[in-house]
């Protein structure tokens, strides 16, 4: 076109033509602007430009149980695509390990053009979301300067490092790399328990004396029946689950799954769905104790070998009669008999079908009833836990191949070396659900707080000052009571300075008073490893270059000890690829069928192989002379005399029974929020990572699950956008209308990323609004299921 | 050689320095916030006149440095921040492969097309990874380059003028229409308002430009 | 000529759209257009119980669905331009854009919703049973994203042998009407 035509038809005049086109024009001048010179002359080399499509196996390192293998295809250092694991076997003991649909997304997770890529400083009210862009060395003066000050002002106990597992990597991830700085240089605070499975994991050593209560999954082939309690694997990636579920119900194994919801689950590999209401799981479980015994379906020679608590003739010393299970589900105490008839007004499930449930567990030799880790996350989850150890002790199902000791069933047959760290000099430990309560009125908090490592009656020594949140959105997002969070930590009379480090603005990073770009798996070494079921390590390999300016936390914790003058105790020479290798080479020594380094980098996974199932307890029931029970009586505690002289028989009894909950079915609260509330793991989500990828809202929208018979009491219908509350907070989110959840519940998918508007209300359906700081009473775990909610249509 | 314009030979290369310092004004404006020193260098040494008839942004830009001394440099600082750089969402993120990929992130081919031609030019990256070659930083600078070197030669008609017809038709010109969109639906600074439809203009007034010389 | 086909085992699927994905991902395919595609379905409902308690009859499954590459593929029949062709060697239905118009007559005639338009190409869009994968020895990418290993891709008449011949189930159409190259194991709710 000729360029008379164009000037016609767009907005350049033709007098600024003419003027451009006349030799006498002054230039346009801009007095030596210069600006930052992004290309050079090529330099001399022998390769041309990489046309070479490389292909290199690494894996993810988020919050994922599954940690599959991600093979990157990488052209002159881009990722171009993503495969996953295509060995030759596939096998009961070397299954491939495949991605899911979070997996296959990691490309427009590491070039979302949304990641943060230079240091920031918070310029503006803290909470407001206003940076300013900084230098790394600005940055890691200003985390110096203040973390020196706050230590010298409050001593080191002020330093928390908040429950982060954005970063769930094995070797060297801020978490750990925390603990290290901090442990060289004074101390810190320190946490216990996870959001993951706290009541679990404090309830189950009551029964058993350790929370190692799992056996390999292989095992499950052997099971004839099943009963996922709670437990959703094809959406909460563990390890290899859901391939070995699917070999099992080939060889014959009856799955049932016991839940508030049908889940994709329970869709997909259950016979039967046994719908109860949350919290209620008790009211069943000892209903089914009831069937179990009244029809005298349980195995007395393995209760009166290996349990104590179970009858009145097996309890420990000096407890007055009557405390026995036996007696509490006869109701020879109180006068309640734990029957079916009783139960099913509590938990909502039909007396015929929890006789069936109950005759057919008792029955099927062996049966495998897997306690998953969403029923312990409630305010009375350690009851939950403990009694999932009862029925699986009065069935006689522990210990044996194809049966399952329930309980937190934690489980491990391999290992890899795990990188030195530095123990925390002041070795005190808070239950890390409590982070915002230490921060508020740190040193009213005792032991009786679940605090560990304080002397009798102390308090801790001064409240949280300094946060560290690194790679994770349990500051804000994933913990309890948004709101209530929001306030404390806006306070900044309160927490004096938060250093954020992230791939993304979340939520969480919003509070930051330096914010950090965090580079992503990709971008690193680390050694990736499974929750407990999968038999595989994988190398997290560095395939391209840290995109920006984009540092890992351990490269700029590095530049931090530096300043703080210990930089040789805290690398110990090493870098993360060092420090992958040394994990590598010194596991080779103790295990010498591991792959070298140079193989790992070939292959990217290595499956150990074992012929036969590995059983939890399978010794302490072979052959329990020489392997007692790690109890204090040596025994599988139905009756545990450590609950019972903690003296709050009500809260925590000391065998396991239905306590009703504050914000339950049963509760006064349910005149004003009559829904009761859940969350579950979402599958295009880990946690909260993805939350910001559309290919994955594609795949799984933010949607609440509301029954057919509570939407159309409210006139709600599919689709519509609700206004969900409660005392808390406010949350707007469109309904799926679904008879896959019981009525009365209604369910929210945890993980997405609070969205106030102007009103304060949040718009993506962040769950957390809703949810309490209240913790459960052993465990001081998080009960961010058990909640009362109503909902309408919003406006 | 092709040309409707009078005399090209001698329009020509003033033209080339007019049409440089264009690439060059755009990319200061892009490349960072706007520092005081900033305002004061282009208010005292810029001359602007130039772009002043050149459409809605030129008269934009134009009477923003003869009014604006940086007292407001903050204002628009968050704003470029809001636009281009974050945290948070991008409201206009820079770069091709955002507008002409199908999942809108980075990487995507036009990253690997315009590192081809860079390359092609023996040009590279001065570090990797620090910032993606389809950048509209570097797609300016680029032509910056294309066009210095094409007034080192003598003729019209060079690979110069090649590439930066290819640049343009099959590169800028596809993407910095939605790219201005993103930035007018977002922003209220007249500063970068003014940047983009200066910055549409002038692409499509380039691209149909260099035609008149390509061969 | 052995033609290939499609085992889905549905009785296992467990929705996760990993399938989905892979297949996406693989044929580069923005948002929109999905050549595997998976639906649920869900039937019954709660009743409450005098007890307090609750009976229900809630019935639920997944379907994943692709491309059929039937032995009487009505898109072929009816395509104007003659750019929807079934191979001679292994009975896979495949698209030449050389002579695809973007008509959509494919889209309208097909019952399983296989054929999809791609705006960005104006052509239609297709599962080709990843023939290119099939040429140098690899799986399909369905098939090898499976996590309970439901999809099975093969010469038909192998795997009818191996799991029957049913291709009919609640929410697909009678597969009288195009001779779908497909085997399903049901799902204990999808039975028809």
């Amino acid at each position: 076109m000729s360029i008379f035509k164009q000037i016609k038809e767009n907005s350049i005049s033709r007098r600024t033509f003419l003027k451009w086109s006349g030799a006498s024009t002054a230039p346009l001048v801009l007095g030596g602007i210069s600006t930052k010179k992004y290309l050079k002359p090529k330099e001399v080399r022998a390769e041309k430009m990489e046309d070479q499509v490389k292909v290199i196996p690494t894996c993810g390192t988020t919050n994922c149980g599954g940690r599959c293998l991600v093979k990157a295809h990488v052209k002159d250092g881009k990722i171009i695509r993503i495969s996953t694991d295509d060995a030759e076997e596939d096998s009961l003991i070397c299954p491939q390990i495949r991605a899911c649909i979070r997996g296959r997304s990691y490309r427009k997770f590491i070039y979302n053009p949304n990641r943060l890529k230079y240091p920031m400083k918070r310029v503006g009210k803290r909470g407001e979301g206003k940076f300013e862009r900084i230098t790394w060395e600005e940055a890691i003066n200003t985390i110096h300067k203040e973390t020196e000050r706050i230590t010298d002002k409050y001593g080191p106990a002020s330093r928390y490092s908040v429950y982060a597992s954005g970063n769930w990597g094995g070797i060297t991830s801020g978490r750990t790399m925390f603990n290290k700085l901090m442990g060289l240089t004074g101390g810190y605070l320190g946490y216990h328990n996870t959001y993951s499975s706290a009541q679990t994991s404090i309830a189950t050593p009551y029964t058993y004396g350790t929370g190692a209560s799992g056996s390999s999954l292989d095992s499950l082939v052997n099971s004839k029946l099943i009963i996922l309690w709670g437990h959703n694997p094809a959406e909460t990636i563990f390890g290899t689950s859901n391939f070995y579920l699917k070999k099992a119900k080939e060889a014959g194994a009856k799955i049932y799954v016991v839940d508030p919801r049908y889940s994709d689950t329970g869709v997909g590999l259950a016979d039967e769905w046994f719908p109860i209401r949350p919290t209620t799981d008790n009211a069943l479980m000892d209903a089914m104790t009831y069937v179990i015994i009244t029809e005298n379906l349980h195995d007395k020679k393995f209760l009166n070998k290996y349990c104590i608590g179970h009858d009145e003739k097996h309890m420990p010393k000096d407890i007055p009669e009557g405390e026995s299970l036996e007696s509490y589900i006869l109701g020879k105490k109180d006068g309640v008999e734990k029957s079916p008839e009783w139960a099913e007004k509590i938990c909502g499930l039909p007396a015929n079908k929890i006789r069936q449930l109950a005759r057919e567990y008792a029955m099927a030799k062996p049966a495998a009833l897997i306690q998953g880790w969403g029923p312990q996350r409630h305010m009375n989850g350690e009851q939950i836990v403990r009694g999932s150890t009862v029925l699986a002790s009065i069935t006689g199902n522990v210990g044996k191949n194809g049966g399952w000791a329930s309980g937190s069933g934690g489980f491990g047959r391999t290992s890899v070396a795990s990188v030195p760290n530095v123990e925390n000099p002041l070795g005190i430990t808070i239950p890390c659900f409590l982070y915002t309560d230490a921060i508020t009125h740190g040193t009213d908090m005792t032991a009786e707080d679940g605090i560990i490592g304080l002397k009798e009656g102390e308090g801790l020594p001064t409240n949280i000052k300094l946060l560290f949140n690194l790679a994770g959105n349990a500051l804000v997002n994933q913990h309890g009571d948004i709101n209530k969070t929001k306030e404390i930590l806006e306070d900044e009379n309160l927490v004096e300075f938060i250093v954020v480090s992230d791939v993304f603005m979340t939520p969480s990073a919003k509070f930051a008073d330096i914010l950090l770009p965090s580079n992503t798996f990709f971008e690193r070494y680390d050694i990736g490893l499974p929750w407990g079921y999968g038999d595989y390590a994988i190398l997290s390999q560095k395939v391209s270059e840290s995109l920006y300016e984009s540092k890992s936390d351990y490269e700029w914790l590095t530049l931090l000890a530096k300043k703080m003058g210990v930089e040789k105790e805290f690398t110990e020479g090493k870098t993360e690829k060092d420090w992958a290798r040394w994990v590598i080479e010194e596991t080779r020594k103790e295990d010498p069928e591991f792959p070298s380094w140079k193989q790992m980098q070939k292959q990217g996974i290595h499956k150990w192989k074992f012929e036969k199932p590995t059983i939890g307890f399978e010794k302490e029931i072979k052959d329990p002379e020489n392997n007692p029970f790690p109890t204090p009586s040596g025994k599988i505690e139905i009756f545990s005399k450590d609950l019972w002289d903690m003296n709050k028989h009500e809260e925590i009894p000391a065998i396991p029974k239905h306590v009703p909950v504050d914000e339950g079915p049963e509760s006064e609260l349910t005149k004003k929020y009559p829904l009761q509330l859940i969350g579950w793991h979402y599958k295009r989500r880990c946690h909260s990572t993805h939350d910001n990828n559309p290919w994955m809202e594609e795949a799984g929208k933010q949607e609440m699950w509301m029954n057919e018979i509570d939407a159309t009491e409210r006139n709600i219908n599919d689709g519509d956008i609700t206004k969900v509350f409660n005392d808390r907070g406010i949350v707007h989110i469109p309904v799926k209308v679904t008879n896959r959840i019981v009525p009365g519940v209604v369910a929210i998918p945890q993980g997405a990323w609070y969205t106030p508007n102007k009103e304060g209300i949040d718009t993506r359906g962040s769950i957390n609004v809703l949810t309490t700081q209240k913790p459960s009473p052993l465990a001081k775990g998080n009960p961010q299921h058990t909640n009362l909610v109503e909902v309408e249509k919003a406006q | 050689m092709r040309s409707n314009v009078a005399n090209p030979k001698v329009d020509y290369f003033p033209l080339l320095e007019l049409r440089k310092n264009m690439y060059i004004l755009l990319q200061k404006l892009l490349s960072q916030p706007l520092s005081k020193n900033d305002y004061i260098q282009i208010k005292n040494n810029g001359n602007l006149d130039v772009i002043k008839g050149f459409g809605e942004g030129g008269e934009i830009i134009y009477n923003f440095f003869k009014v604006d001394n940086g007292t407001n440099s903050s204002v628009h600082e968050q704003e470029y921040y809001k636009l281009f750089i974050g945290p948070g969402t991008l409201l206009a993120p820079p770069w091709e492969s955002i507008y002409r990929g199908k999942d809108r992130i980075l990487y995507d081919y036009p990253s690997l097309e315009v590192a081809k031609i860079y390359d092609s030019f023996g040009l590279e990256l001065v570090e990797r990874n620090i910032e993606a070659e389809d950048h509209l930083v570097i797609e300016l600078e680029f032509m910056i380059h294309l066009i210095e070197s094409s007034s080192k030669e003598n003729e019209i008609g060079s690979r110069f003028i090649d590439g930066q017809d290819l640049m343009l038709s099959q590169h800028l010109s596809k993407w910095i229409p939605d790219f201005t969109k993103d930035v007018l639906d977002n922003t209220e600074s007249t500063l970068y308002r003014g940047f983009a439809l200066l910055l549409n203009d002038f692409i499509s007034f380039d691209t149909a430009y260099i035609k008149e010389f390509s061969l | 000529m052995t033609q290939l086909g499609f085992y889905i085992d549905q009785a296992r699927c467990i929705g996760c759209k990993a399938c989905v994905i892979a297949c996406k991902d693989k044929n580069d395919n923005p948002e929109g257009v999905n050549f595997r595609r998976v639906y649920s379905f869900e039937e019954g409902k709660f009743t409450k119980d005098n007890n307090g308690s609750f009976i229900q009859n809630v019935q639920s499954y997944f379907l994943s669905i692709s491309c059929n590459h039937c032995d009487v593929p009505k898109c072929v029949e009816n395509c104007p331009t003659t750019a929807m062709y079934k191979r001679e060697k292994d009975g896979v239905v495949v698209i030449d854009h050389d002579k695809c118009v973007g008509c959509k007559y494919c889209e309208w005639n097909c019952p399983y919703g296989a054929p999809q338009y791609n705006e960005e190409l104006g052509k239609m869009t297709k599962c080709d049973l990843c023939v290119d994968l099939l040429a140098e020895g690899q799986r399909p990418a369905c098939e090898g994203a499976c996590p309970v290993r439901a999809i099975e891709i093969g010469p038909i008449d192998e795997l009818r042998k191996k799991y029957g011949d049913n291709a009919d189930v609640k929410g697909l159409p009678s597969s009288k009407i195009t001779k779908p190259n497909l085997v399903i194991n049901a799902h204990k709710h999808a039975s028809n």
